[in-house]
């Protein structure tokens, strides 16, 4: 009961966002276009920005759901996190501000790493590597794409085949194992 | 907030961090990087810290188990949460601003703000003043949310719920909680609606902890408030350590419990529930069905004054008298000094236990009704004694209560039966004055005490210097 409330919200926020930017929607904006209480929205979310973390959270996580499959290649993956801010361009880009800015930069760091990780632990030598290391490389590899998307929402998101992923993806092509091989614990 | 108090935050909240992995090794080196950067004088709590240190280094000593047993049975997010909100921002960062306003309007300003959210309460308990309340009162979201919006300004970052029964408002309290996530939130509360699901709200808010009203064992507790009750109170207890979320517990103290509540079985029990602080009472006679009766003798009250002592000496648990213990804080908190209570109606009184008022904060600004004339004559009046253990205006001094209402005109903001400063000091007249002799010796008592450490820490680090 208690989480459909809060879907709700976060999807009249959504449509708010479509229509206008965040610094021109208020915490009363949205409790009377959904028909709740001011408590009601603070008894689900701190502010308005903890709500955007929340619903971009969740409608990654439900575009993951249907879109990505495991065993998928990580290179495809991440092509397809960024397609994902490409059909969400209008509500990401009226949400783009500096507190957002890092909102959106921690939420592809977040998702993008866990999929480099996956394909780290598939490398034999990954077992000889301690945990925080593997987790060190995969967010570097993961800030590399968050940089990309950053730039690609301050340019006003055109058509995504502007990101140079393509180059970024050859560039790094093979250096995992390598990187790996460097991080190995002395046996 | 400036840049240098951003740096300390960020410098205490990294030591947190670390401790957490292993008290027993990193908390001295925690308070190394406290005394770093507490401010300079007094404004940086040295006596506080010294004592602090004392607990960390001694791990015989029993609040070095009670330390010990909260940093291993609380959930981490949550004491994160307590750390930041109640240390850095409600003393480090709160305080230095309450000073500054202080100095700059010439009035108290609080370090708490005690409020009722409402004045229902789900049990009819005999004697308690809620009780007297009625249940139509209510502070609204919004009028809560305003109050600790201007208290934050005023470097206000505690606040403590009573009433009435808080929880029958749970879901405001939870949405305030999240939206004041810098804020220390504390709840006098039965508990008796304390679920599975408001635990699951507390641990995701991390900023709510409850002191759950507890007056001695079964029979004591049903007898007073229902049968049934302890039972449940004691199940909400078992569900709050078994969700590591910090909680204490409220006694009120009478002649007719005060042998009970004050045993050592009983701070076992306390103990064993998972308390980590006791707030004791002593009884006040205040409303016209009050029972002067219940008032503890002078001998009663020393007992208790000794019992707490022994009791942070020995017990794994914070227990502290509001009444006995006035010289640690040098006598009357209320008037704003370092709290004051706003009831249900907006009224804004002193004390929890002093309903005259002249402000309602419905009315007025939080400053203005700090600033009204009761809370001026609080200020100028303050310490209404030398004598730490006669610190407050109505019980121990009855006169000076008559005088200030008089003065300022201040009228009862009792919801159901308005009381005369006249008749409620009447009640206190003869108490005040048996207490008078006995408060006089232990004061003496303590003075020579702590003259003694003094005496004692100035030979040792003029041993030390030479």
């Amino acid at each position: 009961m208690r989480q459909t409330t809060k879907e709700a919200i976060a999807q009249t926020f959504e449509g708010l966002l479509e229509k206008r930017n965040i610094d021109k929607i208020t915490v009363k904006d949205i409790v009377t276009e959904c028909g709740v209480n001011r408590q009601t929205f603070y008894y689900h979310f701190r502010d308005i920005y903890d709500l955007m973390e929340w619903a971009l959270a969740k409608s990654i996580e439900k575009y993951a759901g249907t879109n990505l499959s495991a065993g998928m290649d990580w290179q495809e993956q991440i092509r397809l996190l960024f397609h994902f801010f490409y059909l969400h361009r209008t509500t990401v880009l009226h949400g783009y501000d500096a507190t957002n800015r890092m909102q959106y930069e921690r939420a592809v760091v977040k998702r993008a790493s866990q999929m480099v990780r996956e394909r780290i632990d598939a490398y034999p030598q990954a077992a000889d590597v301690p945990e925080e290391k593997k987790e060190f490389i995969a967010t570097v590899y993961a800030r590399g794409c968050a940089g990309f998307l950053l730039e690609w929402v301050e340019e006003g998101m055109p058509d995504e085949r502007h990101v140079r992923l393509d180059d970024y993806f050859l560039m790094i092509d093979g250096s995992i194992g390598h990187v790996l091989d460097k991080f190995r614990k002395p046996s | 907030m400036d840049t240098s108090n951003k740096i300390v935050r960020y410098g205490l909240k990294k030591a947190f961090g670390y401790i957490e992995r292993d008290p027993e090794e990193n908390l001295p080196k925690l308070m190394d990087w406290v005394d770093r950067f507490a401010p300079a004088g007094d404004r940086g709590f040295p006596v506080q810290r010294a004592a602090f240190r004392r607990v960390i280094e001694d791990p015989d000593c029993a609040m070095h188990q009670l330390m010990t047993r909260i940093f291993t049975e609380t959930d981490k997010e949550v004491l994160k949460a307590t750390f930041e909100n109640f240390i850095i921002n409600g003393n480090l960062v709160g305080w230095p601003r309450q000073e500054e306003l202080r100095e700059e309007y010439g009035c108290n300003i609080p370090w708490a703000i005690l409020l009722d959210p409402t004045s229902a309460c789900n049990l009819h308990c005999t004697g308690c003043w809620a009780a007297e309340y009625g249940n139509k009162l209510n502070l609204s979201f919004d009028e809560i949310d305003g109050i600790i919006t201007q208290g934050k300004e005023l470097g206000v970052y505690i606040y403590i719920y009573t009433g009435g029964e808080p929880l029958v408002r749970k879901d405001d309290l939870i949405a305030l909680c999240r939206k004041h996530n810098d804020c220390q939130f504390l709840c006098f509360t039965n508990a008796t609606l304390i679920d599975e699901d408001f635990a699951n709200a507390m641990l995701d808010v991390k900023n709510f902890i409850p002191a759950i009203s507890v007056e001695g064992f079964e029979s004591a507790t049903d007898g007073r408030r229902g049968s049934g009750v302890y039972a449940k109170v004691v199940e909400a207890m078992a569900l709050l350590k078994r969700k590591k979320l910090p909680f204490g517990i409220s006694c009120c103290y009478t002649s007719q419990n005060f042998e009970s509540i004050s045993s050592d079985e009983y701070f076992d029990q306390m103990v064993e529930w998972g308390a980590s602080f006791v707030w004791y009472f002593h009884y006040m006679p205040i409303g016209n069905d009050a029972v002067p009766g219940l008032l503890p003798t002078p001998e009663q009250r020393e007992f208790m004054y000794h019992k707490i002592r022994e009791a942070r000496r020995e017990k794994p648990i914070f227990a502290m008298d509001f009444q006995n213990d006035g010289e640690f804080v040098q006598g009357c908190i209320a008037g704003g000094r370092r709290y004051f209570h706003i009831n249900a109606n907006g009224d804004c009184d002193p004390c929890v236990f002093i309903h005259y008022s002249n402000a309602n904060i419905r009315e007025m600004s939080l400053l203005d009704v700090l600033r009204s004339p009761i809370f001026m004559a609080y200020h100028e009046g303050q310490p209404f004694n030398d004598n730490h253990l006669r610190p407050c205006p109505m019980l121990e001094n009855p006169v000076k209560l008559r005088e200030m209402v008089e003065k300022t005109g201040a009228h009862s903001t009792d919801l159901q039966s308005p009381e005369s400063a006249e008749h409620l000091c009447e009640k206190c007249a003869a108490y005040a004055q048996n207490w008078a002799p006995t408060a006089e010796r232990l004061w003496q008592c303590s003075c020579r005490e702590k003259q003694a450490r003094q005496a004692e820490a100035g030979s040792e680090s003029h041993k030390l210097a030479v």
